[in-house]
């Protein structure tokens, strides 16, 4: 909410600057955003009256203009503005003057005419052009009657002034009016004087009563459920007239932040804004039966809302309809049909207080947002403004010479009963503060925010003023508490607790172990949004995708079923950036559908592009490859003692031929490979990117715990073999045979060497196995290897018809 | 200047010895041997000497030369031994051992975590498809209440949603587990705000929560002293200010004294020598009666903050869309 400092002035007496004000409302929970102070920025401009317009002599886009300055005399200007005419009120600035955007104003010859100074558009004011109607902004300002002629324009225009944007949480829709904001300031005053909060501070007018009506009009108003409308009020103005509003009501206007639309508008507007009460005008003349019924909608209604679209009714909406038809969803929009126009000769203000639960669920359903609705959500007072504002309407109505007069009011409800005093315990107050204050301190502090209190011994019976409609229980008159007391002056201390080690799940361990090895191995953890394109995960060939029903863009209308697209997306930034490779990793929630059901995985994928390791003046770099990724999956699961197989199987995204299935024992864990060619172009890489994605839930079911082994304190003895074997025998295999035959005392087997071509035969490959043997308890002798590396090798002939190539000792 | 040959020889022994490098005993080798070293200076006096003791003088002297040229010779031979089996460039780059790094927010995340572990709480997860009831109905923020706006929500179905706030971790764990209840839960929320330098549809936040028997306001005060101590070091302070939350009464917003000026005020804290980091606040009754505890035994307190403004804070990063960026430039600086 936007408001000026010179409105609050006008509501309340008080002393603050605006930045003791901002603190001072910050500390009771209301947010000044932002503060802007406005200057007169201009030097000598006066209100002027048109006395006398000519067309000028020679320059015919040109006008001379007579004005009248009251007791400074009378001048004249040449001007090319067209909004001029005799009588107009215009602000002029005079030689030796300066206009807010900086022109210095000294006389000046148009062909033969002498112009004495200039007359000013808001621009050279540098009026708020926010809160200006469109006339207001086309052309020459003009000013409203009641302007004084002669006087300086800063006397007649509120320039000097602070705008305060105003946030409130939605417990604080009291605080939404200018008349909230100087309760609030009153509070405040009373709690620095240690006096009670006094309502008779507040300068607004509160009329209780109407003035005399004349009864020659009808109007009936029913209301059908009192739980859902408590009072309604509809106050008959005839003989409406148009014209523009008093100088006067203009500027309020403008210290209200009010953008002026019509008089009507402009009135209604005034008491939101003003008092916190939203109001409604209808015509008269246009409501069935002169009847104004407050019930829920009935099955198949629909209104045609004032901004023309045709809404059907949800049955059960609150609706203020006339003998026939809804004319206006309560609280939320008035009907077209029903609605003033130019030729409105009777008008029907609308005052009431409407169910903030109905009012909400209306203006979610209809998808409209208003004002009126905002603050009927936030609960409005359903006490002093509904009994004082039709008196302050009916005032307006007279001082703008709107109307005749009121003459009739019909209203409907009954007085809101007082809600019953609720009983607070000063012990379950203290409890819950951890303070030490006594039954006198409450009353005190209450006090200050008009609200009543009786102390029986340790409790206090408390009854809420009727714009604090968030005070329903006990908790909410223990924060009144500290508001009060400040929440900063409450004592902090350490609770006490009964001793236990905080623990974690063993999930989140993992999570934390897996990234320490990949941090350590040379990876970056990226962290990439879990939103996805549908589009893209289709054509990426995975099954579809949990769909947001009210996506933000299109980009973001799925959440990733992979972690690939993410790490591809941040692979894709840092190449564009220069850098020649990108290795990273990602662990993290992927998402699935099931008809109607969700389901989550927590992932762990690892993308390798371009360089691995930069090459130093020592050592060549190291392109990422596919052995380096099975390399990384490796010593990952290596650490964590997890067994695992990776066999070539053909998976999801990745390229036929260079993809594997990584698993431990019978539990799939994940797949490594190739990502296929068309999926990275699809996200943006070209080049060859290595990918491979585990389930850290598949995995965490598959961590052994560790104990320990004894280990052989002897010397290893190794040997190392190389077999040609045909081409497409896989090295695997021949380890498994290895395995198989080289007895309990062979500790491992490493492939050394692997390669086709050169001087070996076609359709041959050689493979080199280095083994290493070891006892637990003896030194092995040299002998008896021998004999288990023959029957390795014998084993290897015969099975995959394996040649030996050397042994080395 | 040792001008004897006694002298000379003593002056020029201690000398060698004392020398460090090559140099250093080419200079003492100047000295003694050049032209106008103190041996030279020796051997032209031999002429000049009595001719009786000439001829003794002139062979102690050229002893003296002979010694003095071999100790030279013998000391720069042991230098340069001692030199050459090494000659090392360091101004030559050492090869840099590949080092991966965590992400910043895994490392506030961590960092946040280990605090809290450290206080005896317990680190609870939940899912980030949730249940509308868990993330608005069960927190006491019914349909067509308008603290639905102030988190505009993604739905999936009608009735599933993708968390706006961790507190459903809260509801969860508080079903699942009596009092006492010590926890906090961390992770990815998700709210539908455009994309800007400090809103992302994504963020991380971590909820606490503790429930016992007389757990008060001003304990709250005192966890998040502890928190901030723990995750910006103990000069900074915690202020509480009246704010709203549906599930908290009375509800907080919580500031800390500016990490930035040390609350001198500048940009970051608008000048006031506070940053608000989050909301919290006493556990509305309406939440536990909904969990199903006896609120007339059971109390506590509840807080919420996001992992990126801690970050950002902690670190002076200005632009939030920065953490899902993954630039490695922004990425390696932590």
């Amino acid at each position: 909410m936007r408001v000026k400092l010179s409105a609050l002035h006008a509501a309340i007496d008080f002393s603050y600057t605006p930045e003791e004000l901002a603190a001072k409302l910050g500390d009771v929970g209301i947010e000044i955003e932002s503060m802007e102070r406005a200057e007169v920025t201009f030097r000598d401009v006066f209100v002027a009256r048109v006395v006398h317009t000519a067309p000028h002599p020679t320059y015919h886009k040109l006008q001379r203009v007579d004005l009248d300055l009251g007791p400074r005399g009378t001048t004249s200007v040449c001007t090319a503005a067209t909004n001029v005419r005799e009588g107009d009120i215009i602000p002029v600035a005079i030689p030796g003057g300066r206009t807010a955007d900086g022109i210095d104003i000294a006389t000046r010859m148009f062909g033969p005419v002498e112009s004495f100074g200039m007359l000013c558009s808001w621009k050279e004011l540098g009026l708020d052009g926010d809160i200006l109607s469109s006339e207001e902004k086309d052309g020459i300002l003009h000013l409203g009657s009641g302007a004084i002629v002669g006087s300086p324009f800063q006397e007649a225009w509120p320039v000097e002034d602070t705008a305060f944007e105003i946030s409130v949480t939605p417990d604080r829709g009291d605080a939404l009016s200018v008349l909230g904001l100087a309760r609030w300031i009153e509070v405040l005053k009373a709690r620095e004087a240690d006096q009670p909060f006094d309502m008779g501070d507040i300068k607004l007018p509160l009329p209780s009563a109407l003035p005399h009506a004349r009864n020659d009009g009808d109007l009936t108003v029913t209301i059908e459920d009192q739980s859902l409308c408590s009072s309604y009020i509809g106050l008959l103005i005839q003989d409406v007239a148009s014209g523009l509003s008093s100088h006067a009501f203009r500027t309020q206007l403008y210290q209200l932040c009010i953008r002026p639309v019509s008089r009507i508008v402009d009135m209604t507007n005034l008491c939101l804004k003003q008092y916190g009460q939203p109001t409604h005008a209808f015509d008269y003349d246009r409501l069935q039966e002169h009847r104004i019924i407050v019930r829920t909608s009935l099955p198949g209604e629909t209104i045609v809302t004032l901004d023309g679209v045709l809404r059907p009714l949800e049955p059960g909406t609150l609706v203020i309809a006339d003998a026939a038809v809804p004319v206006a969803v309560a609280g939320v929009m008035g009907g077209l049909a029903s609605g003033v126009t130019a030729t409105t000769a009777r008008v029907v203000f609308e005052i009431a207080h409407f169910d903030p639960r109905a009012v909400a669920r209306a203006s979610r359903h209809l998808g409209i947002k208003t004002d009126a609705a905002y603050l009927y959500e936030r609960g409005t007072d359903p006490g002093l403004t509904v009994s004082a504002v039709p008196g302050v309407l009916s005032a307006l109505v007279r001082e703008q010479c709107l109307g005749s007069y009121v003459s009739r009011v019909a209203s409907a409800g009954i007085p809101v009963p007082a809600r019953p005093p609720l009983s607070l315990d000063l012990d379950r107050v203290n409890g819950y503060l951890g303070s030490d204050l006594d039954a006198k301190d409450i009353q005190r502090l209450f006090g200050y925010e008009g609200i009543a209190s009786r102390v029986t011994g340790t409790t206090l019976s408390v009854t809420p003023p009727s714009f604090r409609g968030d005070l329903t229980s006990w908790p909410e008159y223990v924060e009144e508490v500290v508001r009060m007391e400040g929440y900063n002056e409450f004592p902090s201390h350490a609770p006490t607790l009964v001793l236990r080690r905080g623990s974690e799940s063993p999930l989140k361990t993992l999570c934390k172990q897996l990234r320490q090895l990949l941090v350590g191995i040379g990876l970056v953890e990226s962290r990439t949004v879990s939103f996805v394109r549908e589009d893209t995960i289709t054509a990426m060939g995975l099954p579809a995708a949990p769909l947001l029903l009210n996506p933000l863009t299109v980009d973001w209308d799925a959440l990733r079923p992979t972690m690939a697209v993410g790490l591809a997306g941040a692979a894709v930034r840092n190449l564009s950036r220069g850098r020649d490779g990108f290795a990273s990793f990602e662990i993290g929630k992927t998402f699935s559908a099931h008809d109607q059901s969700f389901d989550e995985e927590t992932k762990l994928g690892v993308l390798l592009v371009g360089k691995w390791q930069d090459a130093n003046w020592t050592t060549p770099a190291v392109s990422a490859g596919i052995f380096v990724l099975k390399g990384i999956v490796e010593s990952v699961l290596r650490d964590l003692h997890v067994p695992c197989d990776v066999v070539s199987s053909n998976c999801a995204l990745l390229e036929t031929g260079a993809s594997a299935l990584v698993s431990s024992e019978t539990t799939t864990l994940g797949t490594l490979g190739i990502l296929r060619h068309d999926v990275g172009a699809l996200l943006g890489l070209e080049r060859d990117t290595f990918y491979a994605e585990l389930s850290v839930d598949a995995l965490l079911k598959n961590i052994p715990t560790v104990s320990f082994k004894e280990f052989s304190k002897f010397p290893s003895i190794r040997r190392d073999i190389a077999v040609l074997v045909d081409e497409y025998v896989a090295a695997g295999q021949l380890q498994a045979i290895i395995a198989e035959n080289g007895g309990p005392l062979l500790k491992t087997i490493v492939v050394f060497d692997s390669f086709q071509g050169g001087s070996l035969p076609t359709g041959k490959k050689s493979v080199g196995f280095s083994m290493e043997f070891a006892s637990p308890d003896r030194t092995l002798l040299g002998e008896e290897v021998d004999v288990l590396v023959s029957s390795v090798e014998d084993a290897l002939a015969i099975r995959v018809g394996g040649i030996l190539r050397r042994t080395r000792a | 200047m040792p001008s004897t040959i006694d002298e000379i020889r003593t002056a020029l022994e201690k000398r060698l010895t004392a020398a460090r490098d090559v140099q250093d005993v080419r200079n003492a080798q100047i000295e003694y041997l050049g032209k106008k070293g103190a041996v030279t200076t020796l051997l032209k006096q031999i002429s000049g000497v009595a001719e009786d003791k000439r001829r003794q003088f002139g062979e102690q002297v050229n002893a003296l030369k002979q010694w003095a040229a071999q100790a030279v010779e013998q000391r720069l031979s042991d230098l340069s031994s001692a030199e050459c089996r090494y000659d090392i460039d360091f101004s030559l780059p050492g090869q840099l051992m590949p080092t991966g790094k965590k992400h910043i927010l895994t490392q506030v995340e961590e960092e946040v975590e280990s605090v809290f572990l450290s206080m005896g709480f317990d680190i609870e997860e939940g899912p980030e498809i949730e249940q509308e009831y868990y993330n608005f109905e069960a927190l006491n923020i019914p349909a067509d209440h308008p603290a639905r706006d102030m988190q505009d929500t993604f739905y999936l179905a009608p009735g599933m949603l993708l968390r706006t706030h961790t507190s459903p971790i809260q509801v969860r764990t508080m079903k699942r587990e009596h009092p006492p209840i010590r926890m906090i839960a961390t992770g990815r929320c998700y709210r539908r705000d455009a994309v800007d330098a400090s809103h992302t549809p994504m963020f991380t936040q971590v909820e606490g929560l503790v429930i016992d028997k007389g757990i008060t306001f001003a304990d709250l005060k005192g966890v998040l002293q502890e928190f901030v101590g723990g995750v910006f070091g103990s000069s900074i302070s915690v202020k509480l200010l009246p704010s709203f939350f549906p599930f908290v009464e009375p509800g907080a917003e919580t500031a800390i004294s500016c990490p930035i000026c040390g609350s001198k005020g500048c940009p970051t804290c608008k000048n006031s020598g506070w940053i608000e980091m989050g909301g919290s606040g006493m556990v509305h009754q309406n939440v536990l009666r909904e969990v199903g505890y006896d609120t007339s035994i059971y109390q506590g307190f509840a807080f919420g903050w996001g992992i990126e403004r801690i970050a950002m804070i902690k670190y002076g990063i200005r632009d939030i869309r920065m953490f899902y960026d993954n630039d490695l430039d922004f990425l390696s600086q932590f």
